[in-house]
C-alpha cells in the first residue's frame, strides 16, 4: 500500500513540476521578446497582432531548438508549450510502467492504448495533415 | 502597444481561469468568446490557446486531486481511450471546417454546446445524494470501484459504478467536442461518469479534471500541426489561466456561494447566445 501512495505522490509532483517548468519557459520567452523588441527578424507588433501570421505551423521543431541557443523568445515560448503538452503524456507513460510492474495486464493494455493514441496524435497525424 | 495587449490578454486569461474554476465549467468556455468578441482574435487561434491552457489547469488541479485520492486513475485511464480518439477526430474535423473558411460554424456549435452545458452545471448545485449501487459485469472487469475520505461527513465512502460502455460512448463524444472547439469539455465528462456510470459527484469531477489534460494533449498536438497555436497569444493565456484557476480554486474552497455561481451561469448564457448570433452573422 505504501508503494502505491509513493507512486501517487510522484505523479502529483511530476505534474506540478511540468507545469511550473512550462510556465517559467513561456514567461522567460515573453520577456526575451519584449527585451529584444521582437524575435526571428519580426517586430514586436508583427508578433503580437491578433491575426499574426506567426504560429506553430511556421516553426519547425529544429528551428525551435536552434532558436534556444540564440535566445529567441518565440523559441522559448514554444518550448514551454511543448513541455506543457508532454506533461500528460509523461503521466500516462508512468501509469503504463506502474501497471506493468503490478502485473495488471488489462490496465497495462488500456494505458498502453491511451499512450499509443497520444503518440499517434503527436507524431503520425501531423505528418499527414502537414504534408 | 504590444505590452499593453500582452497584459490585457493575461488578465483576460486570469479572469477566465478563475470563473472557470468557480463555475465548474473550465476556462475555455469564457476564454474563446472573450478573445474572439473583445479582441478580434481569429477563432482558430483562440481555440488553440484555450486548448493548450486547458492542459495547464487540468494538470494543476489533478496534482492536488491525485494526492487527495479523489480521482480514480483506473476509471480515468480506461475512459481516456475514447476521449483521446474523439479528440483526434474532433481536431481533424475542426481542421476541415477552418480550411473551408467555415469558422462561423464553430461559433454556432460553440454557443449551442455552451448553452447545453449550463443545465448540468446547474444540477451540480444539488446536494450529493447517495446513488443506488448498481453493478454489472463491467464493474468487476474494469475495476469501477473505489473509496475516498469525505471531509464533510468524516467517513470513508465506498463506491462502485457500472455501464462502462455507456461512459465510454459519452467520453468519445466529449473528446470530439474538445478537439472541435478547443475546450476541455469537462461537463460532458462529468455527465458520462455521473449520469452514465453512476459514480459519486466528487469522484466524477476530480477524475474528469485529471482526464481533461490527456484529452487536450491529443487535440493540442494536432492543432499545433495545423498552426492554430500563436505563441504570442498562447503565452499570456497559459500563464493567466493558470494563475486564475489557482486563485479560483482557493476561492471555491472558502466560499462556494450559490449566488456567485448563479451569476456566472447567467453571464455564460448571455455569452453563449452572443456566440450563436455572431456565427449567424446577426451580431
Amino acid at each position: 500500500m505504501t508503494k502505491h501512495i509513493d507512486f501517487n505522490d510522484a505523479v502529483a509532483y511530476s505534474l506540478k513540476a511540468g507545469i511550473l517548468l512550462s510556465a517559467a519557459l513561456v514567461l522567460f520567452g515573453a520577456f526575451l521578446v519584449f527585451y529584444y523588441n521582437g524575435a526571428s527578424g519580426l517586430s514586436l507588433s508583427q508578433l503580437s497582432a491578433s491575426n499574426s501570421q506567426v504560429n506553430t505551423h511556421t516553426y519547425s521543431i529544429s528551428e525551435i531548438f536552434s532558436g534556444i541557443a540564440n535566445l529567441n523568445g518565440i523559441s522559448f515560448i514554444l518550448l514551454g508549450l511543448i513541455v506543457l503538452i508532454t506533461t500528460p503524456v509523461f503521466r500516462v507513460l508512468i501509469s503504463v510502467l506502474a501497471f506493468l510492474r503490478e502485473g495488471n495486464r488489462l490496465f497495462f493494455a488500456i494505458t498502453l492504448i491511451v499512450l499509443i493514441d497520444l503518440l499517434v496524435a503527436i507524431f503520425i497525424v501531423p505528418h499527414f495533415v502537414a504534408g | 502597444m504590444p505590452i499593453l495587449y500582452f497584459i490585457l490578454i493575461l488578465i483576460t486569461g486570469c479572469f477566465a481561469g478563475a470563473v472557470g474554476a468557480v463555475s465548474g465549467l473550465g476556462g475555455g468556455v469564457l476564454l474563446i468568446p472573450a478573445l474572439t468578441i473583445l479582441f478580434g482574435v481569429p477563432i482558430q487561434y483562440a481555440a488553440g490557446a484555450s486548448l493548450i491552457a486547458t492542459i495547464a489547469t487540468s494538470s494543476g488541479a489533478a496534482s492536488s486531486y491525485v494526492k487527495d485520492r479523489l480521482s480514480n486513475i483506473k476509471i480515468g485511464m480506461s475512459l481516456e481511450i475514447a476521449t483521446t480518439l474523439g479528440a483526434i477526430a474532433g481536431a481533424l474535423v475542426a481542421g476541415l471546417i477552418y480550411a473551408h473558411g467555415l469558422g462561423s460554424l464553430i461559433f454556432i456549435i460553440f454557443g449551442i454546446v455552451l448553452l447545453l452545458s449550463l443545465y448540468p452545471a446547474l444540477m451540480q448545485f444539488k446536494k450529493n445524494r447517495l446513488k443506488p449501487q448498481n453493478r454489472d459485469w463491467t464493474t468487476k472487469t474494469f475495476q469501477l470501484s473505489g473509496s475516498y475520505y469525505d471531509e464533510a461527513s468524516r467517513k470513508t465512502v465506498h463506491y462502485s459504478g457500472y455501464r462502462w460502455w455507456l461512459g465510454e460512448i459519452v467520453m468519445g463524444f466529449a473528446g470530439i467536442i474538445s478537439g472541435l472547439l478547443g475546450i476541455g469539455s469537462g461537463v460532458l465528462k462529468v455527465i458520462g461518469m455521473d449520469w452514465g456510470m453512476k459514480l459519486p459527484m466528487k469522484v466524477t469531477t476530480a477524475t474528469s479534471d485529471f482526464m481533461i489534460g490527456v484529452t487536450a494533449a491529443a487535440g493540442s498536438a494536432i492543432y499545433w500541426s495545423f498552426g492554430y497555436i500563436q505563441p504570442f497569444l498562447a503565452a499570456p493565456i497559459v500563464v493567466g489561466v493558470l494563475m486564475g484557476a489557482f486563485a479560483g480554486s482557493k476561492l471555491l474552497e472558502k466560499s462556494a456561494s450559490r449566488k456567485i455561481r448563479m451569476f456566472f451561469l447567467v453571464v455564460l448564457a448571455v455569452v453563449a447566445l452572443e456566440m450563436v448570433l455572431r456565427g449567424l452573422g446577426v451580431a
